[in-house]
């Protein structure tokens, strides 16, 4: 190669130093590229705003080689650092400070560099800590930060001019812009979180108040008497309980996550008879608000089964249907039920007894009347005589009988007076010990310092009679012992405690209890269930009476009475009887010891035919006159008529019309100082009870012979003023 | 690594981080550009074997201070390096530095010759190494890549990379020695601080003095060096009278990282056992 000429020479020199130019220019173009990577690396990390602007400003000003940058807000006259990179000094500076000449200038609307000549057309004063620094151009940069809307980014070189500072303009702006997105980024996300703090603190405050809100809702829903279930009610888990209360889950001995396991199928007890369609499917038919109520059988966990009454309904809760069932164990109002209609159907058959007692009495009355009457008027030696004696005898037990049923009805005669219990047990000990089988023992526990009790002492007798002839049948061939017990009582909130006596309604008060204890064969549970049915027996020759009449009785005594048995064991029959003293009887004792006297003009009202005629009769036989009406009304009728010749009336309480109670108080008020004597199958106290305040002057207790008749009337003194006699 | 505790000397003012092993003649080690200390861990154990020696981190460099309103000029550091010795009681010591280190020796040499038994320069920057002077050094390539490095660790991790022979050496373990000054914007600051320092000035002013004086000296050189040509270590072995020369083959500008045996070798055969 040869030699380069000067001219080749120059022209190569001059190539190379536009090269080195284009080369200087293309590492500048790569430095700056290098140094917004850095800045835009730096947007990157989670640096809080101020020390996101200094690492920016540190960036800038080592890669460019300037020694001094800074975040500037304007606050009144001056610019104070909000961030600073200072290449000299180890610390930020806040003594920076850079006085404005003219602040209303502010806020920069676009980026300035100014030389040092220029700097007082700006500034009236800056001040740099630590070493002395003197800027030879400065480059300032808008950018508005969410704490000052007019802060700027300030640039001080000591090295370049104006011009040379001007050229790192278009970078510095590029800076300023990443950095404003960057800040104005930063605000937003401290903004967004403290939303959410706030909104975090909303949602705990919330679901605190939910979960209190839900445990009173849950403590609420437990502690409904009744059963509560959610049952599935759509398709995937028809029948499946979702939920349940405590109560439903203890009412049907499951555990509550035991129950929500379960489908509705295994509450269910089949009953008898097959339903034309389940509770679950006419639940699932019914319209909104519409409920089903139907009485159902269901079944415990350990297979024991018990009526419920169930109340369902459809819902809806998250677009999905439920069956929202309510289940009440209703065991103790079907026991009630069932006492009451047992109560009832004795009741009833106590009525049906006692009419047909009253029916009998009356034909009885009549039958004994007149059979009576005939034996009278006959020889002693007469034939026939023999037969009429022995129809009068059948006709007296029969008699019996109906006083019997009369007592179960509850309506046998009565006379109430104060019965020391314990004497009367004594007394009648001698004839039971007489009459009882000789392996029969008795044991008496009575005790002392009881109180009477208000009773007819008669009837008193038959139920302990009818009780230990009980007693003594149950113990039967074999050695046994009845034991009599009594004790005062006095009933508390749980009943009579050791003298359990089923559902009976007792009023409050004091009372003697009863006890008649045997060790015979004891009765099974469904004779033990019928013991007391009129008309039940288990003896061959029993008529099922005894102790129907016992529950009579002392239904009429306003008593209690209850049974235990276990077969095997022997059989405890208790009762109760109010204690206390008695009222003083309303009927005057109509006792007199005149068979016969002047004759009487009476007056008979009773609407049986032949009961007139038996009566008719016998008065006319003792001397005395009559005058017959067949009802209420007719009696009227003729007392208006013959009033004045009337001595006494003889009336029968139960007639159809106006009635006996009805026909007493007329005549009363057509005459008050008018005898009536009421004639009654009922007993005597109930009788006198109809009438309310009035008072009879006799009762005549149904069926009654000619005797009674004529001794009632005769004790009647004749009344007074002018009168003439009845035909 | 061998891992001596850190020990602190106050020195005009700032304190200086060092670290020392063994017994016997005192050697002090000290560092240049983008080491510190550090740089010696290899070294240390072997050297200890017979001496006391003192790796020292110069001032704005490792765990020493880094104040910005002193020089870290080479002609500084050589004085405060003196005051250091006199304070640790070193009496005469032989002085053996890397890279900015082997300036400081060459400074030291002349300015406190009656100090020094011994001077080795390894891989070291002499005469006018530096381009420009300061304020406008910051616009030289050298610089610029210096600057980049404190921000950018891919920067600075070329520049290891390209300083060490054997570079399946430049290990993450290396980087982090080399990028731990850098985490701190004080670190940054210092280390652009102590490039800015620097000033051919220093070493050019004692040029003329260098050639004569007594201390012996051992130049070594990495013969792969790519920063420091070997120009400036074969005229310091013609002008420094008896001097000896040694050029390592397979060995960068971090000679230490390439050849740490062989450097022992030497340095026990220069300083004598």
């Amino acid at each position: 190669m040869s030699p380069l000429d000067a001219d080749s020479r120059e022209e190569l020199l001059a190539r190379l130093r536009v090269l080195e130019q284009e080369n200087e220019l293309l590492a500048e173009r790569a430095e700056d590229i290098t140094l917004l990577g850095l800045v835009a690396e730096q947007m990157q990390t989670q640096e809080e705003p101020r020390e996101l602007v200094t690492s920016v400003l540190e960036r800038v000003c080592v890669l460019k080689a300037i020694p001094y940058g800074a975040h500037l807000a304007r606050k009144n006259q001056a610019l104070h650092p909000l961030a600073a990179y200072n290449a000299r000094r180890a610390e930020l500076a806040p003594e920076d400070t850079f006085r404005l000449r003219l602040p209303d200038h502010w806020p920069l609307a676009s980026p300035v560099v100014l030389e040092a000549d220029g700097f007082g057309h700006t500034f009236d004063a800056f001040r740099f800590a630590g070493p002395s620094f003197a800027p030879t151009s400065l480059a300032l940069v808008p950018l508005p930060c969410p704490e000052a809307r007019d802060a700027c980014l300030l640039f001080a070189d000591d090295g370049r001019s104006a011009a040379e500072l001007t050229q790192l303009l278009p970078l510095l702006e590029r800076v300023a812009d990443l950095t404003r997105a960057r800040l104005d980024n930063l605000s937003l996300i401290a903004l967004l979180q403290g939303l959410n703090l706030s909104l975090d603190q909303k949602v705990v405050e919330r679901t605190r108040e939910l979960q209190l809100s839900q445990a009173r809702y849950r403590t609420l829903f437990d502690h409904v008497p009744d059963g509560v279930l959610l049952v599935k009610a759509d398709e995937g888990g028809f029948g499946r309980i979702e939920d349940a209360n405590e109560t439903a889950a203890a009412m049907h001995g499951y555990s509550l996550d035991e129950l929500k396991t379960l489908d509705l199928e295994a509450l269910s007890a089949p009953e008898e008879g097959q339903r034309l369609e389940s509770f679950e499917a006419r639940v699932w038919r019914l319209k909104p608000g519409e409920t089903v109520r139907e009485e159902l059988a269901h079944r415990r966990r350990d297979g024991s089964t018990f009526p419920v009454e169930a109340i369902g309904t459809l819902v809806t809760l998250h677009d999905r249907q439920y069956i929202l069932g309510f289940c009440r164990d209703i065991t103790e109002r079907k026991q009630a039920e069932q006492a009451l209609l047992m109560t009832q159907r004795s009741e009833s058959i106590g009525v049906l007894a006692g009419g047909i007692a009253h029916d009998f009495n009356n034909l009885l009355t009549a039958i004994m009347g007149q059979t009576d009457m005939a034996l009278e008027q006959l020889d002693p030696h007469a034939p026939g005589r023999e037969n009429l004696e022995k129809s009068l005898k059948a006709s007296e037990k029969a008699a019996i009988l109906t006083k019997q049923m009369l007592a179960y009805s509850g309506r046998g005669q009565f006379t109430i007076q104060p019965v020391p219990i314990n004497h009367l047990i004594r007394e009648n000990l001698r004839f039971l010990e007489a009459a009882m089988p000789k392996q029969v023992r008795f044991v008496l526990d009575l005790e002392d310092g009881l109180p009477t009790v208000t009773a007819d002492p008669g009837q008193l007798q038959q139920v302990v009679m009818n009780l230990v002839i009980n007693g003594a049948e149950a113990i039967g061939e074999v050695p046994g012992t009845i034991t009599i017990r009594t004790r005062a009582l006095r009933p508390g909130p749980g009943g009579f405690g050791p003298w359990p006596l089923g559902a009976q309604d007792l009023a409050e008060g004091d009372y003697v209890g009863l006890e008649v204890a045997d060790t015979g064969c004891g009765m099974p549970r469904d004779v033990l269930a019928r013991v007391f049915d009129p008309f039940y027996t288990t003896k061959p020759k029993g008529h099922g009476l005894g102790l129907s009449a016992v529950q009579g009785i002392l239904r009429g005594h306003r008593g209690g009475l209850g049974v235990e048995s276990k077969v095997g064991a022997g059989t405890t029959f208790r009762i109760l009887l109010p204690a206390g003293g008695l009222d003083e009887a309303r009927v005057a004792p109509a006792e007199a010891g005149a068979t016969a006297g002047e004759g009487r003009a009476v007056l008979v009202v009773d609407d049986e035919e032949y009961l007139l005629e038996v009566v008719s009769d016998s008065l006319a036989a003792t001397g005395h006159s009559c005058l017959l009406a067949r009802n209420g009304e007719e009696g009227l009728d003729l007392f208006r008529l013959h009033g004045g010749e009337v001595d006494l009336v003889l009336l029968d309480l139960s007639m159809p019309g106006i009635g006996g109670v009805e026909t007493f108080k007329r005549l009363r008020a057509l005459d008050p100082a008018l005898p009536i004597i009421l004639s009654s199958g009922y007993a005597r106290e109930e009788a006198m009870a109809q009438l309310g305040e009035l008072t009879a002057d006799g009762f005549l207790q149904k069926p009654y012979v000619a005797r009674d008749l004529a001794r009632i009337v005769a004790a009647v003194p004749l009344r007074k003023g002018p009168r003439s006699p009845l035909k | 690594m061998v891992k001596a505790e850190t020990l602190k000397m106050r020195v005009q003012g700032h304190d200086l981080a060092y670290h020392r092993m063994g017994r016997g003649a005192p050697v002090l080690l000290v560092h240049g550009i983008t080491t510190n200390s550090f740089i010696w861990r290899n070294l240390m154990p072997g050297l200890a074997l017979h001496r006391d020696v003192i790796a020292v981190d110069l001032l704005g460099c490792g765990e020493s201070d880094k104040p910005l309103e002193v020089s870290y000029g080479i002609a500084a550091h050589a004085q405060r390096l003196e005051a250091f010795t006199q304070a640790l009681g070193l009496g005469k010591f032989a002085f053996v530095g890397h890279d900015l280190g082997g300036g400081i020796a060459q400074r030291f040499a002349v300015d406190f010759p009656e100090r020094l038994t011994h001077a080795a320069v390894l891989n070291g920057v002499a005469y006018d190494f530096w381009p420009v002077q300061p304020i406008v050094a910051m616009r030289t390539p050298i610089l610029r890549q210096l600057a980049m490095a404190t921000l950018d660790l891919g920067a600075l991790k070329l520049i290891v990379k390209r300083g060490v022979f054997h570079k399946d050496r430049v290990t993450p373990e290396l980087m982090a020695l080399f990028t731990a000054p850098m985490a701190t914007r004080e670190g940054r600051k210092a280390f652009l601080h102590f490039a800015a320092s620097l000033d051919n000035q220093d070493l050019m002013s004692i040029s003329d003095r260098l050639h004569q004086t007594r201390v012996p000296f051992l130049i070594i050189r990495g013969m792969d060096d790519v920063y420091l040509s070997a120009e400036i270590a074969r005229r310091l072995h013609r002008e420094l009278t008896g001097s000896r020369l040694v050029e390592i083959p397979e060995a960068g500008h971090f000679i230490q990282e390439d050849q740490p045996a062989r450097l022992l070798d030497e340095l026990h055969a220069f300083l004598g056992s």
